[in-house]
């Protein structure tokens, strides 16, 4: 049997890995999920859900500074909701964009908050220029879904690493970090994600890696067995 | 005759500083006593400067003790110095920056919390209100909100004294009032700027903008400088050592009698001020201190050496600066906090460390200051 593992390479995994062992209070924790539901603006791009993990923890510290919250004392559940509470979290496109921003760096040598296109300058120069000063913070699952950033991929057999699986209604993204070929049929995928909770008010981890595995190996398998209704998208970069 | 005239001026000046000195000294225990008995003490600490392990001892502390200063300055230049070509501007424009100084400081001790509507507020009370005349006067008045909101993004969390939109608009007009005696009433030669190695340029009535950006512009640097014990006064010490230094050289009696005046009554000050401090300066010393400095820089006409003979507290305020429009144009933190003394402390400098190597790096820098300025 001809087996084939193919992965996103050490330092998007490294980006992936700093989002799922955070020690904060001297405890290993998983970075809990916050999107700006609020649509805060102008804000630091740690309280929008858009920050690395080393800046989500150096603010958690800042935050306990100031309200006098000795981290080290809190259960691991209040530590959640100590973040969760302030606003210190990762969204789905914020997890994408520096883990494919780690992976095109070390592929192709790419800085691609350079080069995916958020707004046209005509249509809104102001707009324009704040996507252009904090990318990070203005490039959704919708941005990532475009044609001018990236393509469909029709055939599932090509699918590789870094590949972004997109739910329809364009709300939310998984990346695609390891696949696994047997006699170049896909039969193990695995991605990571970061979905918004289903409860209101839920205090635990938000970024997580899975693995399906797959016998048919298609598009319409791996949306059953996701329980989602997706897409194929890669960057065009 | 030149060097009588020096010799003269070299002694006036030292007897100067110990007059003041000795004043100021006389003076510090009196000024405590009232402080303490008047409870104008700081109350509380802000933002993230709680999480700054020693910074609540300071709690508790006098604050205003920049007065001493200010009425050390003011007695001794009334009683010997009086002088309306000389010493009119700068002793007038550091008593307005004082009052202003002052009344900040006692709003931030017995005054209320003050809150500012928010933009946003403002955009939907204009919509939605129900009384037609007051959606008419915010929206008439909307330039003035938005003026003053945008001052907000230097202090995010407004609390009793003035407000950062005041404070702007009275040290303006503490500029404009110095610009208008330089320009108008002390001459020409008041228009002309020193550029080194290369004489003078005439810059006619573009004097009167930079004056009161520049004056604006230290009052607010020396007013962030003043973080630390110690801090603000020692830097203030050695900028004032280079000013009167520069004033011997230039001949200049008056000038060289107010910056004595000032040194002498700064080493007081500092003597009570080194950690733990006995008072802190309060933004009635920061803001007439920087307003002096500012107005004592274009009176010697050594604008250019603002750089050097200020150059800690240039440092402070370009952090804080670059730390604004890092915060809310790229939604990061330059420096773990601003200014950049708050950030050395985060990175584990202790309080004394950042004094002692300020004040070094200042001195330094009036030295190479001084030299340019023989040239």
């Amino acid at each position: 049997m001809n087996e084939q593992t193919f992965k996103i390479p050490e330092s998007g995994q490294k980006i992936i890995d700093s989002y799922l062992k955070m020690v904060i209070g001297g405890k290993p924790i998983i970075c809990p999920y916050y999107t700006n539901l609020k649509k805060q603006r102008a804000a630091l791009r740690v309280f929008l859900g858009k920050a690395s993990a080393q800046e989500i923890i150096n603010e958690a510290n800042f935050v306990s500074l100031k309200e006098e919250v000795d981290l080290n004392k809190l259960s691991e559940q209040r530590l959640y909701q100590f973040l969760v509470e302030h606003n210190l979290g990762i969204d789905c496109s914020g997890l994408a964009i520096y883990v494919l921003q780690a992976v095109y760096q070390e592929n192709k040598k790419i800085n691609i908050l350079k080069k995916i296109k958020i707004i046209s300058f005509f249509r809104n120069p102001w707009r324009w220029l704040i996507a252009w000063l904090r990318p990070i913070e203005n490039i959704s699952v919708r941005v990532l879904a475009n044609d001018k950033n990236s393509f469909l991929i029709n055939d599932f057999q090509k699918i590789k690493p870094d590949d972004m699986l997109i739910r329809t209604d364009l709300r939310h993204v998984y990346l695609i970090t390891k696949v696994k070929k047997e006699n170049n049929q896909i039969k193990k995928i695995v991605y990571v994600h970061a979905p918004r909770p289903k409860q209101r008010d839920y205090f635990g981890p938000g970024v997580f890696q899975n693995t399906i595995l797959l016998e048919k190996s298609g598009l319409k398998e791996l949306s059953e067995k996701m329980n989602d209704e997706i897409v194929i998208r890669r960057l065009k970069f | 005759m030149t060097d009588i005239l020096n010799h003269s001026i070299l002694n006036t000046t030292l007897v100067f500083v110990i007059f003041s000195g000795l004043v100021a000294f006389i003076g510090a225990p009196l000024l405590i006593r009232l402080l303490e008995r008047f409870k104008i003490k700081r109350t509380f600490e802000v933002g993230l400067a709680k999480g700054i392990g020693h910074r609540t001892e300071k709690t508790g502390t006098p604050i205003m003790g920049g007065l001493l200063i200010v009425i050390t300055i003011l007695v001794v230049t009334v009683i010997f110095n009086w002088d309306q070509r000389f010493t009119y501007v700068p002793i007038g424009v550091m008593c307005l920056a004082a009052v202003l100084g002052a009344w900040d400081d006692v709003l931030n001790v017995f005054g209320k919390k003050r809150h500012v509507r928010s933009l946003k507020m403002t955009f939907k009370l204009i919509k939605v209100h129900k009384n037609i005349l007051y959606r008419s006067y915010l929206a008439i008045t909307l330039p003035w909100i938005i003026f003053r909101n945008s001052f907000h993004i230097f202090s995010p969390q407004p609390n009793r004294g003035v407000l950062p939109h005041e404070k702007i608009l009275l040290q303006i007009t503490a500029g404009a009032i110095t610009a208008w005696w330089i320009v108008f009433k002390l001459g020409e030669e008041w228009l002309y700027v020193w550029i080194p190695f290369n004489g003078e340029i005439f810059l006619g009535y573009w004097m009167l903008p930079i004056i009161i950006f520049i004056v604006v512009f230290l009052a607010n640097a020396v007013n962030i400088s003043d973080g630390l014990d110690g801090l603000s006064g020692g830097v203030l010490i050695s900028a004032f050592g280079g000013l009167a230094i520069l004033s011997y050289f230039q001949g200049s009696l008056p000038f060289s009698v107010l910056n004595a005046t000032v040194i002498g009554a700064l080493i007081a000050y500092v003597y009570f001020n080194i950690k733990p401090a006995r008072f802190q300066m309060g933004d009635v010393g920061s803001l007439a201190m920087g307003s002096l400095f500012a107005v004592m820089m274009l009176a010697q006409n050594r604008l250019m050496l603002i750089p050097f003979f200020g150059f800690i507290f240039l440092l402070e305020i370009f952090s804080v600066i670059l730390q604004t429009f890092w915060r809310y144009g790229l939604g990061r933190r330059l420096f773990k906090m601003a200014p950049l003394h708050h950030h050395l402390e985060f990175h584990g400098w202790s309080e004394e460390k950042i004094v002692m190597r300020f004040w070094l790096i200042n001195s330094f820098m009036v030295i190479i200051g001084l030299w340019l300025a023989m040239h």
